[in-house]
């Protein structure tokens, strides 16, 4: 952003626009916002249509593999229209403001963590020296959101489901933010772009392969965390539709429901772009020398790819075999990883 | 008026107001969202004064932590008013009484304390001298925190245990 404010009073003045220089900062925050809201709503419209597809293809389902133009991207765009076109509908019984104010936090949260994500040396809005810890601390938010939305709707679906989203998602955040811990010690910055410029020089160097592999098994926890928090199957027990409708967005249409969704998809991205920017070298290719947006965008999306693959292919977990994974699997191991590293780094 | 002063105030408009509002809602639910408008503020104004880790851990615990831990026992109980100020005049009384005395006691503690003005330029990465300053000089206090906790931790997991096997320790 700070580029992008310094080099934008002369883009302005090719433009023949005169904007007071107190405005420029200003007008730069408002480009990147722009920038990742676009980024956030178009990204949702590519990954409903990778997810349809895949799992047409996972589970032989006939629908998705054939419908919606040529490769079914026509149906993507008819979902958005739809969804923009239904009646937003607020149940009498539901706390009207806190029902409207759930999705957009449960967006923001998603949207402030977006602030710190680096795509490339140069591709992200802002270097903050707590850049991974920010991202960790705005993505509380969504939780807070999504318990909301449960309680506002006055509905014991939506209810159970929000209480749900609560145990499973407050305790995935410790082992997701522990394991994060080992590749802070390694590379001795919060800063996203520092960590991955501590991974430069081939795929050897990238912290998932780095012996003993304490960030190696650190970097599945945090995948596996990071697969909880978002509610994505194989724990998607607070929106399990085949025993709570919809789980905590039971009550909401059109455009509300769809916040949700759209912060569900861009926080898949997110925990993928941040697992590749931790652990498998961010925009650092294969080879040394190799650099770029693509090569972080690449893993991103085989990260994603991952997520609808495990999605289509494991059952649901039950919600005491989910708790039991975070508190008794998940936490002594990521527990050990982070001892095991800081030995390491104790010299 | 400069850009930060304008941020200043806004700020100290959401933690002020924030905290009114909390006092003025007599719906709980309503409560605690403006109570996460007013610890917003708070993370703000330390962005404003660049301590990002100080405002980032307030986020973290006080609104990832604290506030979430009141929703979920708020969610046991259904919408509507649970306070109902003309329930006694008695405890309004001494609401109000007990109330005017800590702001009376605390408006003179931030009167008599002489606030330290830092004029040194602040070190660049305030984290890391966070963390080395907690690990060296206050090392004891983050002991005993950390074993708080842990006692905390153990004694919940004991009065389950309990719980469980009928009161039989």
């Amino acid at each position: 952003m700070s580029e992008l404010a310094a080099v934008l009073p002369g883009v302005l003045e090719k433009a023949g626009w005169s904007v007071p220089g107190g405005l420029v900062p200003v007008l730069a925050m408002f480009i990147c916002a722009s920038i990742v809201a676009a980024a956030m709503g178009l990204s949702a419209a590519v990954l409903v249509w990778a997810e349809r597809k895949l799992a047409g293809h996972f589970q032989c389902r006939l629908g998705p593999v054939y419908v919606g133009g040529k490769f079914g991207w026509l149906q993507s765009i008819a979902d958005g229209i739809k969804l923009l076109l239904k009646e937003d509908i607020i149940p009498a019984d539901a706390d009207r403001p806190l029902f409207r104010l759930a999705p957009y936090l449960v967006v923001l949260g998603v949207f402030l963590a977006f602030i710190a994500f680096p795509v490339s040396e140069k591709l992200m809005v802002a270097d903050l020296n707590i850049g991974i810890f920010f991202i960790l601390a705005v993505l509380t938010l969504e939780v807070f959101g999504v318990i909301l939305a449960g309680w506002a709707s006055n509905n014991k679906w939506a209810l159970l489901g929000a209480m749900r989203a609560a145990a499973q998602m407050v305790s995935y955040e410790i082992p997701m933010g522990l394991a994060i811990l080992p590749v802070v010690v390694e590379a001795q910055s919060l800063s996203l772009k520092s960590i991955v410029a501590a991974q430069s020089g081939g795929m050897l160097r990238w912290y998932v392969f780095q012996p003993p592999f304490f960030m190696g098994v650190s970097f599945l926890i945090f995948f596996l965390a990071g697969l909880a928090s978002l509610k994505r199957a194989p724990f998607d027990l607070p929106e399990a539709e085949s025993e709570l409708t919809a789980g905590f967005h039971t009550e909401y249409s059109g455009m509300r429901f769809s916040f949700f969704f759209m912060a569900e998809y861009a926080g898949m991205i997110l925990v993928s772009g941040l697992a590749a920017a931790l652990y498998l070298g961010g925009w650092h290719g294969i080879l040394p020398g190799q650099s770029g947006a693509m090569w972080f965008l690449l893993k991103t999306a085989f990260l994603v790819f991952v997520m609808i693959w495990l999605r289509w292919t494991l059952p649901r977990l039950r919600i005491d075999q989910v708790v039991y994974v975070g508190w008794k699997v998940l936490t002594p191991f990521v527990l050990a990883c982070v001892l095991g590293q800081a030995l390491m780094a104790y010299k | 008026m400069s850009a930060e002063k304008v941020a200043f105030f806004i700020l100290s408009g959401l933690t002020l107001g924030g905290g009114l509002a909390i006092l003025f809602s007599v719906r709980l639910m309503r409560a605690v969202v403006y109570l996460l408008v007013s610890l917003f503020g708070v993370a703000g104004l330390y962005i404003l004064l660049n301590a990002e880790f100080l405002a980032a851990l307030q986020v973290l615990i006080y609104i990832g932590g604290i506030t979430i831990l009141m929703v979920f026992g708020l969610m046991l109980t259904g919408p509507g008013q649970f306070v109902n100020p003309a329930e006694s005049r008695l405890k309004a009384v001494a609401a109000g009484v007990s109330s005017l005395t800590t702001a009376i006691v605390l408006l003179l503690i931030v009167k008599k304390t002489k606030w330290p003005a830092g004029t040194q330029a602040l070190a660049g990465d305030t984290t890391a001298e966070i963390g080395r300053l907690l690990l060296t000089d206050h090392v004891f206090a983050f002991e005993i925190a950390s074993v708080l906790l842990l006692v905390v931790l153990v004694g919940v997991a004991l009065f389950v245990r309990l719980a469980r096997d009928g009161g039989k320790p």
